[in-house]
């Protein structure tokens, strides 16, 4: 009878403990919206008169970038007009029908935009504070992440932290070499909960609006790497189930911070 | 700017807007971008017979143009011409619906004056690439382009263009004659940002000291990396608790049965 009733007792705790297991981990929290809702990060060039799509590359021109190979260009000479006999009354010609804005074309004028490249990520309430590096692209068209599972990674090619649309930076969940990575304990993060990145010219601070698993099959790569519209935070790394098949997590841990 | 007469403007208005629609078979608009690559020569240049740009300056070109797609003329005059009626060059172009197409105002290489139109490639490029255009429109042989040192088209003439994919970041572009090493310009380090067609006109003329680079940059045109892959040892991997409590409940279970079944054995 005893025996009975110890495992009966012992059966109902298994499965307290693994109700308390399942329970106590959500999945997600908050909201995590990564496509704006005012502008969507689809391409836009050619068929959109947005002149911000495709403008001529004349946004910063630098006052200090020295002459092009060539000496400065005298003042142009203006062709004779089309009339015959002495210099044309100017009143009489037309006025362009549009306003078109024009730029300076020199390839020796342009100057690149400044960009300032996160170097620190801090997470005060997982007590964390991680170098961070700038990642692209590796040769399988996906986002590279840090060697290192105790860095992370900036994606270069898209948004710097507080500029329009996803800053995303990526870290290991754990590696087979290294073991745990310094995100393995993204799935902490809680709404509400501070985020501070740092680059050459200061700190940027965000707070998580939500936290979600997202399958990996349904990731929408354009929304997360969204390079227009409201400026987020976006921190990724892996979790879910783990297929020890191709030795890869079926999903990925999306964090989206807003600015404060 | 000139003062002139409202009836003009609204004539010169009414020109366009009679002119377009007529124009334009096909429905649509197509992106241009007029680029002035003639040295030392302002323009007046015209669409439809209406004045578009009004003194245009060399080594510039405008912002992108909605226009409607269909068959327009393009025509350079001299600054301050009445109308389009004696151009020093002139184009009749097609422009397709969704297309986006450059406008070069060029010198051939013995010196005359011409428009010529390119059709810019803004299909999608893979995250962490960008496209380069190189484009022949100087008065000059033909060239050898060269990107990082290695030859990327040999013998392009003039109208012709050279297109390669690369590497986002700093590239070292180089004109030469063609077949020579007779270096025409050189271009280091120069930026080719990601999801960018960067167009590189070659304009003018060496033997003037004219030659020179203009650049038109169109961008949006990445694709997003594929995925993010960040885990490869499944240390935290989700399915294996669960497969642990289901197999414990299971084993728990189990004891129960055993023990009730001995139970009812030994009574």
């Amino acid at each position: 009878m005893a025996t009975r009733v110890l495992a009966a007792v012992l059966g109902i705790a298994f499965l307290l403990v693994a109700a308390v297991l399942v329970v106590d981990r959500p999945v997600d929290v908050g909201q995590v919206d990564l496509s704006s809702p005012t502008t969507s990060g689809s391409r836009v060039a050619g068929a959109t008169p947005d002149p911000t799509a495709a403008s001529g590359p004349t946004a910063n021109p630098d006052p200090t970038a020295t002459p092009g190979p060539t000496a400065e260009p005298s003042p142009p000479r203006r062709l004779a007009t089309a009339r015959q006999g002495p210099a044309p009354t100017p009143s009489t010609a037309p006025t362009a029908v549009r306003d078109v804005p024009v730029h300076d074309a020199r390839l020796a004028d342009q100057a690149p935009p400044t960009v300032h490249v996160p170097d620190r990520l801090r997470l005060p309430a997982l007590d964390l504070d991680l170098p961070v590096v700038a990642v692209g692209v590796d040769d399988d068209g996906q986002m590279e992440v840090p060697e290192d599972v105790g860095d992370a990674g900036w994606y270069r090619h898209g948004p710097t932290p507080g500029d329009p649309g996803n800053a995303v930076i990526a870290g290991h969940v754990d590696s087979r070499v290294q073991g745990l990575g310094a995100f393995h304990r993204l799935v902490d993060l809680q709404v509400g909960d501070r985020v501070e990145v740092t680059s050459d010219d200061g700190t940027t601070t965000w707070v998580v609006a939500g936290r979600r698993l997202v399958d990996k099959a349904a990731l929408d790569p354009s929304a997360l790497f969204r390079r227009s519209g409201q400026p987020r935070l976006v921190l990724v790394t892996c979790g879910g189930d783990f297929d020890g098949s191709v030795r890869s997590y079926r999903s990925n841990v999306v964090v989206v911070a807003h600015p404060v | 700017m000139r003062t002139t007469p409202f009836t003009l403007i609204a004539a010169a208005a009414a020109g366009l807007l009679l002119v377009a629609p007529a124009a334009s078979a096909q429905s649509g608009i197509a992106t241009v971008t007029v680029v002035h690559g003639i040295p030392d020569t302002v323009l007046d240049v015209w669409l439809d017979g209406a004045l578009l740009l009004d003194d245009f300056e060399p080594s510039s070109l405008t912002e992108p143009l909605s226009v409607p797609a269909g068959d327009h003329q393009i025509a350079m005059t001299a600054p301050d011409a009445d109308d389009d009626s004696d151009p020093v060059g002139s184009l009749d172009v097609s422009l397709a619906a969704d297309s986006n197409v450059s406008l070069v105002a060029q010198l051939t290489e013995v010196g005359d004056i011409e428009l010529v139109d390119f059709t810019n490639d803004v299909s999608a490029l893979p995250g962490g690439t960008a496209r380069v255009s190189v484009r022949h429109v100087a008065s000059v042989g033909a060239a050898d382009i060269l990107a990082d040192g290695e030859p990327l088209v040999e013998g392009l003439e003039g109208g012709e263009e050279a297109v390669a994919e690369v590497p986002a970041g700093d590239h070292d572009i180089v004109v030469n004659a063609a077949g020579t090493d007779d270096e025409l310009l050189a271009l280091p380090g120069t930026s080719l940002a990601e999801g960018t067609n960067t167009l590189v006109f070659a304009v003018g003329s060496p033997a003037s000291g004219t030659f020179e680079a203009l650049v038109q940059t169109i961008t949006g045109l990445q694709d997003a990396p594929a995925a993010v892959p960040a885990g490869n040892a499944g240390l935290v991997d989700d399915g294996r608790p669960v497969t642990l409590i289901v197999g414990l409940v299971a084993l728990a279970a189990m004891m129960l049965v055993a023990r009730r079944r001995l139970d009812a054995g030994t009574r």
